[in-house]
Parts: C-alpha cells; sequence; structure tokens
C-alpha cells in the first residue's frame, strides 16, 4: 500500500503551518481577546501601537486588530478553500469531459474556455460582483469559483489526453471495461496529482484575488473582517500604524508560501515511484 | 461446434494519411480452433499490431478505415459492424489480450490486486470479496508466488517477468476461451521468454484456451505453436502446420526468416538476412510484394500477383515457385 500522505515531511511540515492557521481561524472566537465588530471607545484608543493589552495594535475604529485578523482568517479562509473547490470540480468535470470526450466536444469545450481566458479575471469578478445585489459570502465563493476552472479545465485536458494514450487504457479497453470505469479507475486517479497541485497553488490565488477584491471594496463588505478589507483599510494609515496592513498581510504571505510549499511535496509525494 | 472458433476473412485495413493510403492489413484470412495455438509472424510493418487489434474493434476509426467486405466471425457470429456493446460483451470476456510491454500495460498508481478484480467484476458482476478471491487465484494459476502479497503490490514494485504474469492474469480475468499475445516476449529478457512461453502453453493445455500469439521471432514459436502464419506486406505470405513449416517451408520470404534464425545458432562467418528492406505501406511493390528482395523471382514474380497456393494439406504459400517448382533448382 502507499503510505498515507501525511507520512511524507514536507506534505507534514506545509500542512502543520495551514493546520494551525486553520485552527486559528476556526477556534477565533475564544482566541481572540475582544470583539472584531465592536467600536468600543472611539476617543481614547483609536491606532494604538501594539501593546501587551492589543498585541497588534488597534485600527482607526479602536478594534483589536489581532481580533479582526482571527476573525478574518475565517472569512478569507473559508472563501477560499470553498470556491477552490467549486473551482476544482467545475474545472476536473470539463477537463475530462473535453480529454476522453469526442474531438467535437473538446473543440466546443476548449474555445469556450479560450474565451474566458481572454477576460481579464478581475475586470469579470468586478463587473458581475457589481452588478449582484447585496454580495453574500456564498454569491463571493461562487463567482470567485466559477471564474477560476479554467486553467484546471486546461491542465486536466492536457493530462487526461495524455493519459488516454498509455497502453493500460488501452488494455483496459480490449478488457472490456466500461467508458466510465476507465474514466474513473484509469483515467482520474493519473491526472489527480496535477489536480491537487492546481488545487492548493489555486487556494493561494484565490486568497488573494478575494483580498484584492475586498481591497477594492467589493468583496467583503466592512464591518465584517477579511484579510483583505484589513489591508485596504490598513492602507490610508501605512505611515503612522504600518502594523494595521502588516499584519494581514504577513498572514497572507505565510499562507499562500506554504500551501505553495504543500502543493510541491504533494506533487513529489504522489509519485508512486519515489520511495 | 461445428465452426472454429475465430474466423478471419478477408481482412483489409487500411490507414488514411495526408497523402496517402497504407494498407496495412490486406486480405487476410485465417482460422483458430478451440484449444489451439497460432502464431502470426512477421517484421515491424507487417500489419501484425494492426491485425491484432482490430480483431477487438480497437482500431482508431479514423484514421484506420476496415474494408466493408472484411469478416470476423467469433463463435459463426460476424462482428464487423457490430455496435460498442457487442463489441464489450466480446472484449475480456470472449477473447483477452496480452499487450506488449508490461511496464506500459498496468496502471502505475492501482494495485494488481485492483487492477484484476476490476476486470474480473466487469465481467461477472460479483462481490469485492469473491474478486478479490477470484483475482488471487488467477495470480497464482499464473504462477506469481505470494499471491496475497503481490495483490496489494504495484506495478513498480514487481520485476518485468511477475509483470507479465499479472497482465496475463488481467487478461485471463474475464474467462476469455481466446487470448491474444502481442509480442508477449518483446520486453522480456531470453530467459523470462522461455518461461512466458511455456506458461501461455500451459494455460492453453489446461484452461482450454485458444491463444493467438502476435510475435515477429520465428524461432520462438518453433516450440509451441501449432500452426503458423507468416506475413508479409500486409498479406498472409504463407500458412502451415508448424512442424511443417520449419521442414519444408515453400516461400523465399519464410526461408529466408528460417536461415536468419539458425544463422544464430550456427555461428557462421556472416548473418544470414533477408536482403532489402521491408517495404513502406502506402507503397508496395506490384505484383508479388516480396519480388523486389527475392533470389528466385522471375518475369512472372513482376508481372502477376501470385495468390495462396496449396502446397500440401493445410499449407499455403503466395508464391509462384508453388506452381512451378522446377524454377526452384535454379
Amino acid at each position: 500500500m502507499r503510505a498515507p500522505l501525511w507520512t511524507h515531511r514536507r506534505v507534514r511540515r506545509g500542512l502543520l503551518i495551514i493546520a494551525v492557521l486553520g485552527l486559528a481561524a476556526v477556534a477565533a472566537p475564544l482566541l481572540a481577546p475582544y470583539d472584531p465588530v465592536e467600536q468600543p471607545d472611539l476617543a481614547g484608543s483609536q491606532l494604538l501601537s501594539p501593546s501587551l493589552a492589543h498585541p497588534l495594535g488597534t485600527d482607526l475604529y479602536s478594534r483589536d486588530v489581532l481580533s479582526r485578523l482571527l476573525y478574518g482568517a475565517r472569512v478569507s479562509l473559508a472563501i477560499a478553500a470553498l470556491a477552490t473547490l467549486v473551482a476544482l470540480t467545475v474545472g476536473t468535470g470539463v477537463g475530462l469531459a473535453a480529454g476522453y470526450g469526442t474531438p467535437a466536444v473538446d473543440g466546443v469545450l476548449m474555445r469556450l474556455v479560450d474565451a474566458g481566458l481572454a477576460v481579464p479575471r478581475v475586470f469579470l469578478l468586478l463587473l458581475v460582483l457589481a452588478l449582484w445585489e447585496g454580495a453574500s459570502a456564498a454569491t463571493l465563493i461562487l463567482v470567485l469559483g466559477l471564474t477560476s476552472w479554467l486553467p484546471t479545465s486546461r491542465l486536466v485536458r492536457a493530462e487526461v489526453l495524455s493519459v488516454r494514450q498509455r497502453d493500460y487504457v488501452a488494455a483496459a479497453r480490449a478488457l472490456g471495461l466500461s467508458r466510465w470505469r476507465i474514466l474513473s479507475r484509469h483515467v482520474l486517479p493519473n491526472v489527480a496529482t496535477p489536480i491537487l497541485v492546481s488545487g492548493a497553488l489555486g487556494i493561494g490565488q484565490i486568497i488573494l484575488v478575494e483580498a484584492g477584491l475586498s481591497f477594492l471594496g467589493v468583496g467583503v463588505p466592512p464591518p465584517t473582517a477579511s484579510w483583505g478589507n484589513m489591508i485596504a483599510d490598513g492602507q490610508y494609515h501605512l505611515a503612522s500604524a504600518p502594523w494595521l496592513a502588516a499584519a494581514p498581510g504577513i498572514a497572507l504571505i505565510v499562507t499562500v508560501v506554504s500551501l505553495n510549499l504543500v502543493a510541491d511535496a504533494v506533487q513529489d509525494a504522489l509519485d508512486p515511484r519515489a520511495a | 461446434m461445428s465452426h472454429p472458433l475465430l474466423a478471419v476473412r478477408d481482412l483489409g485495413v487500411s490507414y488514411q494519411t495526408p497523402s496517402s493510403v497504407a494498407r496495412a492489413v490486406d486480405g487476410v484470412s485465417f482460422t483458430i480452433d478451440r484449444g489451439e495455438i497460432l502464431a502470426i509472424v512477421g517484421e515491424s510493418g507487417s500489419g501484425k499490431t494492426t491485425l491484432a487489434l482490430s480483431l477487438l474493434g480497437l482500431l482508431p476509426t479514423p484514421p484506420a478505415h476496415v474494408a466493408p467486405t472484411s469478416r470476423i466471425e467469433y463463435d459463426g457470429v460476424n462482428l464487423m459492424g457490430a455496435d460498442t456493446a457487442a463489441w464489450r460483451r466480446v472484449r475480456g470476456r470472449e477473447i483477452g489480450m496480452v499487450f506488449q510491454d508490461p511496464a506500459l500495460s498496468l496502471n502505475p498508481v492501482l494495485s494488481i490486486g485492483s487492477q484484476v478484480t476490476d476486470v474480473v467484476r466487469a465481467h461477472t458482476g460479483c462481490s469485492r470479496s469473491e474478486a478479490l478471491a477470484r483475482g488471487i487465484e488467477l495470480l497464482g494459476m499464473v504462477g506469481v508466488d505470494g499471491p496475497e502479497l503481490r495483490a496489494r503490490q504495484y506495478p513498480h514494485q514487481l520485476s518485468g517477468g511477475l509483470r507479465q504474469r499479472a497482465l496475463i492474469a488481467v487478461a485471463l480475468a474475464g474467462g476469455p476461451k481466446l487470448l491474444i499475445a502481442d509480442e508477449p516476449t518483446a520486453a522480456l529478457d531470453v530467459t523470462v521468454q522461455a518461461q512466458m512461453l511455456e506458461l501461455l502453453v500451459d494455460l492453453g493445455r489446461r484452461l482450454g484456451l485458444a491463444v493467438l500469439l502476435v510475435t515477429h521471432d520465428l524461432a520462438l514459436v518453433a516450440e509451441v505453436a501449432h500452426r503458423v502464419i507468416v506475413m508479409y506486406a500486409g498479406q498472409v505470405a504463407e500458412s502451415a502446420p508448424a512442424t511443417l513449416l520449419f521442414a519444408r517451408s515453400r516461400h523465399p520470404y519464410t526461408r529466408g526468416l528460417l536461415r536468419a534464425a539458425r544463422a544464430l545458432d550456427e555461428r557462421g562467418p556472416r548473418l544470414a538476412a533477408v536482403p532489402g528492406a521491408p517495404p513502406p505501406a502506402t507503397a508496395w511493390p506490384p505484383a508479388c510484394r516480396f519480388h523486389p528482395r527475392c533470389g528466385h523471382a522471375w518475369e512472372r514474380c513482376r508481372q502477376e500477383a501470385p495468390g495462396l497456393l496449396a502446397a500440401g494439406t493445410q499449407h499455403e504459400a503466395r508464391c509462384w515457385l508453388v506452381a512451378e517448382p522446377e524454377r526452384e533448382a535454379g
């Protein structure tokens, strides 16, 4: 049997960081010292620098930055993870259909993907979110997911095209296995590695895009904290209170880098020839 | 039981290339009886792999085109022009196939056991545990020792010979009556080659399995095949019972192959070979397709294509020498 993924040291390290971040997000209500939204005392405690009472300082509305960072992690990570799930599902489905279907199906699907990729993603997102009244977290997930599957579908299609030429697929056909069985047992497992890797990279991407949208004011609406709108709020006080943008910024970088590390390690770990 | 297990009649397969048409298989007919071991021998490009694939309806069309008059009769039923569902009832369940390279023909991410089990379940609809038991039994039958352990291993953990055995077990998992083996020994070293042929013969005997052995190695099939068909340029050049073919071959091409094989044993000063190179399938030579490489060729061979001429009981050769044996002296 192949060893489970988490027995690989590099996968474990990356996953450990992500797990800590994820746990912090999940346990935000327990960990956060203050309420992230409530604006207690506007006069006395605005833009305080980091201290024992407020380890990451406070923002313009006297809110504790650490608390907002923890609650923001929940929003940012959950939106990114779910949107990536949507993107992977759609992308894998379209990629399998294009790669294993008839040339006509392949042609139509891939031209649609080409057309989709020709539209700048942030522009598309801005358009949809601007037209969509009162974007909730669910719509944001859907919109992010449905605009992110295009590269995955191409990747999967390319892998499927190469896998379907392999002798073991020909052998499976020669032995009378059905199309579905060949697709699910022989093709899908052999394209799983690039899918997982593109997923791990995709989460990082989507966190950044969500941060960008919130930064531009169409993502997660205030007063709910997300890393993106925290950075957006912080930009006006970069000189006087740099911790406002730095805290969510660093959190963002750590998350994306460790996701990339995991993606890289997963790729190596899933290679059945490596021990 | 009056009809043979598999009868191929006038099979023609051509490939459409951008500039021309390649007639890879041209008017090939043969039959295989239950339990018979038939070898099809030919050099690269003689059409043998195309032939093997067409027997399972696995040729990609296009670019391949099967002549409409071709017939492939399995157990008396013509499969040519049958729909996918009819082909799938034959694939694996009636005709099993062992591919050339065991390293490439096993899925690297599935355990050996699940690859055998998948095929068992596709054809019998039995439960997972029953299928696994059957799979382990099959692995044992093809000479994999410790089949329970091997079933849990992945292809890269097995040696070349074991992989080939596992591949044969997978091919047998649907309970076929005919096994097509396309160059089953090409990727193996010589000692393992002999074991593998022994296994095929043994399986044929024990299971009443007919075996169609496709190979380029004439010497290899000498001891195992009941009948041998030699292919040249997409056509049957000679067809005879194995003993007869080795003792009294009538086609100059077959003799050339035999000489080349024997020369290896005798260590002559120079390796005997058939002169020239096999012609491309897009431009077969006119009349007799072998005449440019033939030491006996005369005017008739350049003018008129010979048919398969009877050279004895069950012995046919596509050569004018059969009609004019006196020419052979010179």
